[in-house]
């Protein structure tokens, strides 16, 4: 609207416009309507109930005949007592894979018999190492470091009491480690104070291997006791962090993700704290061994998707849905969101509470059992990375909600920048290896759709029109092609959605009619196209041929993929 | 036309300060949402095209009822809106064939008359060009309704139609020379 005779237009029908004041009662309308219209497809699902069954039984049969995927899960990131047994026997492992003279996982300050033998020929600083009280105390003090916590004399059998203000909180079990005539004190644990009864630990065992995360669980005496959790390295640095309410009635359970790697043996502590003065009455120490394998094999493309389920990040098994992997490890606050697939890495967004607190975060599933931040800007959420995983874009908006959005296109050579206008709102990204973008957006310049060549930071007249009366979205790259999903009038979930493929240059292929009733998101791999319906099976299959096979039934999620538990944002 | 929504389905998009911020609107949290930012604006589009207020309260109701089940696919409340104004649209064109082929019965119309703070003569302009964009062809109308009422671009207003941005531009350029003709030097 520029000319004096288009502004004069506007003003006289935004006057008229005005005179208009719809009634008051209107939502109330609708939502009769929308519950009219939900009785009304139930019905007609019931109807059709038993056919999908036999068409979703069909799939499943089929999917269920062909071999299992001789590849092994993906690194489990977590500990538990029973992926990892505890190192009970004599002799153990110490964190290089050497083994040590005493039964358990001695961490502090010595953890292995060739550490005890370079003390014994030259105790150096730590010769209080010869003392079992000092070494529980300097446990309390430098490692823990908790405050007011006494050590006392040691136990025949190697236990030295910990107290505050009298009262006894701990013991420590110690050992002396090596085999020289001089052996060091080690420090293997931390019971509570009546053999556990009164704060437990149940995972993990000591010595036991945490990749990722620490997934501890226990039990304790009492009613609504907050127990803190804390591990650290050996070296004394905190490494993550958590708090949990339980009680008698109620065990506790809390995952601790760390981002380090710069250790390799930790421990776990729990402990309760006195309501009276906050300081600590109950502890527990654990031993852990930080899993360092340097790497590990991934299921391909087409056999495990990633997806997210109530804001976490997950890799799935393809023939069943099954969870093989916890990908994402959000701190509380946060959700991860929009998981994208490339080769063995995963791209994820993490949202915080302000749009400004947005974050891209990979982690190679191959190498890296940490995650690492890609981009912490103000984020639009979506995300696009190329299959062999070398490209990688995200979307900027300064503004957050308003102002030019920018697409970032990071790869081999460098960094640009593609500019969607003032305005303009990118909704979906994707990459192809040559570091082409598709991208789905709505601006002031025109066009839903746009391809941007390699190495190019403009939008090009890409020519992705859709047919009279109908809209595409999702566009994806599916080989040296374009996919995308057409929606035709009328948009209310009555006409079958058609997958169209298009060149870059936007000329039409071919296009299929789906099953389809309603969007869904469209991921490609290896010549497949991967969706997701949300009606009425809130399912994630395979489309073959426009036919819906369905990996994984979500029937909890009919009627709402926002409920909890429901898997979605899938790709290959 | 009313435009706030806020581009992310998220409850923090509508400005609650709680940790579940980002977490998806509900169907219902969508639908109040987007009743609220734009179903004001869509009735007054609806009228526009239809030049019957019942009938685009109606129109309007029933693009939200058949829009809902789509909600959850939906991945920002932007779209959302722009999925409800290509469903009144198409709805009014639906609405404007069973008229043409039931009846042939004068429309009624709009709520005329200005306000007393009116003008007269802004009153009778507007009247003369609602009157003039009620004689242009259907596609013509909804070109010029969506361009200069709503305030759409070239971009979203072919969204809306389900037409090309060149269809757009032929349309608006169309309906503006025959308004121009039709109102001389009116405007």
């Amino acid at each position: 609207v520029t000319t004096p005779e288009e502004r004069r237009l506007a003003e006289l029908l935004q006057g008229e416009a005005e005179l208009l004041e719809p009634g008051g009662s209107a939502l109330d309308a609708i939502r009769s309507g929308v519950r009219r219209r939900r009785a009304r497809r139930r019905t007609a699902l019931s109807a059709s109930a038993l056919g999908l069954a036999v068409v979703v039984g069909a799939s499943v049969a089929l999917a269920g005949g062909g071999t299992t995927s001789s590849l092994e899960p993906a690194p489990q990131a977590s500990s538990s007592a029973s992926a990892t047994p505890s190192p009970s026997a004599v002799p153990s492992a110490d964190p290089d894979g050497s083994t040590t003279s005493v039964p358990g996982t001695p961490f502090f300050p010595f953890t292995s018999d060739e550490q005890a033998a370079d003390w014994a020929a030259a105790p150096g600083d730590k010769a209080w190492a010869s003392d079992p009280v000092q070494v529980a105390q300097r446990l309390v003090d430098d490692l823990l470091q908790l405050e007011g916590v006494e050590a006392g004399p040691t136990s025949e059998n190697g236990f030295s009491p910990l107290t505050v203000g009298g009262a006894l909180v701990a013991r420590v079990q110690l050992a002396q480690l090596g085999t020289a005539p001089e052996r060091p004190w080690v420090a293997l644990r931390v019971l509570s104070a009546d053999e556990g009864r009164l704060l437990e630990v149940t995972s993990p065992l000591p010595g036991n291997t945490v990749t990722g995360v620490v997934r501890a669980a226990g039990t304790v005496v009492g009613v609504d006791e907050s127990v803190r959790l804390q591990l650290r390295s050996a070296a004394g640095e905190l490494l993550a962090e958590e708090s949990v309410m339980a009680g008698s009635e109620r065990p506790w359970s809390a995952s601790l993700a760390y981002t380090s790697t710069s250790w390799s043996l930790g421990v776990l502590t729990a402990m309760t704290s006195s309501a009276k003065d906050g300081s600590v009455a109950r502890l527990v120490a654990v031993p852990v061994l930080r899993d360092a394998s340097p790497t590990r094999e991934v299921p391909g493309p087409t056999e495990a998707f990633v997806g997210e389920v109530d804001g976490v990040v997950g890799l799935y098994d393809a023939t069943d849905g099954e969870r093989l992997l916890q990908v994402s490890f959000p701190p509380a606050g946060y959700t991860d969101v929009a998981p994208r697939r490339a080769g063995t890495k995963v791209l994820w967004l993490r949202l915080g509470r302000e749009c400004s607190d947005r974050k891209v975060i990979q982690r190679d599933l191959a190498t890296d059992v940490t995650a690492t931040l890609v981009a912490d800007q103000p984020l639009v959420p979506v995300l696009a990375a190329s299959p062999d995983g070398r490209w990688t874009a995200w979307a900027l908006r300064p503004g957050c909600e308003s102002g030019e959005t920018t697409v970032v296109v990071q790869g081999p050579d460098g960094t640009r920048e593609i500019g969607f206008g003032d305005g303009g709102e990118v909704s979906d990204l994707d990459l192809n290896d040559d570091g082409a973008l598709l991208a789905e957006y709505a601006g002031e310049d025109g066009g839903s759709m746009a391809f941007v060549p390699p190495g190019s930071r403009s939008i090009a007249e890409s020519g992705f029109d859709a047919e009279e009366g109908c809209l595409l979205f999702n566009p994806a790259f599916l080989d040296e092609q374009v996919v995308a999903t057409e929606v035709c009038d009328p948009f209310d979930g009555t006409t079958p959605l058609r997958v169209v493929t298009m060149s870059v240059t936007g000329e039409r292929l071919s296009e299929t009619v789906t099953q389809l009733d309603s969007l869904p998101r469209v991921a490609t791999a290896d010549g497949q196209v991967l969706t997701q319906r949300f009606e009425p099976s809130g399912a994630i299959g395979r489309l073959v041929d426009g036919r819906f096979e369905a990996i994984l039934e979500q029937p909890a999620c009919r009627e709402t993929l926002e409920a909890k538990g429901c898997l979605t944002s899938v790709d290959w | 036309m009313d435009s706030t929504a806020a581009p992310v389905a998220t409850a923090g998009a509508l400005g609650r300060g709680s940790m579940a911020d980002e977490r998806p609107l509900t169907p219902d949290e969508v639908l109040t949402a987007l009743y609220t930012a734009h179903y004001r604006g869509l009735v007054r589009l609806a009228a526009f095209l239809l030049r019957d207020r019942d009938s685009a309260e109606e129109v309007v109701q029933d693009a939200y009822v058949k829009v809902h089940g789509r909600w959850r696919g939906v991945r920002d409340l932007d779209k959302g809106e722009a999925y409800l104004r290509q469903s009144v649209v198409n709805l009014c064109r639906s609405r404007l064939r069973h008229r043409t082929v039931v009846a042939r019965h004068a429309p009624a119309p709009m709520p005329d008359g200005a306000s007393a703070e009116s003008g007269a003569l802004d009153s009778l302009e507007r009247t003369k060009v609602v009157e003039a964009l009620a004689a242009l062809p259907l596609r013509q109308r909804e070109a010029i309704v969506l361009r200069y009422y709503a305030d759409l671009s070239e971009a979203q207003t072919a969204h809306a139609m389900g037409i090309s941005p060149g269809a757009v531009k032929s349309h608006t350029s169309r309906g503006m020379a025959a308004l121009r003709e039709t109102l001389l030097e009116e405007l």
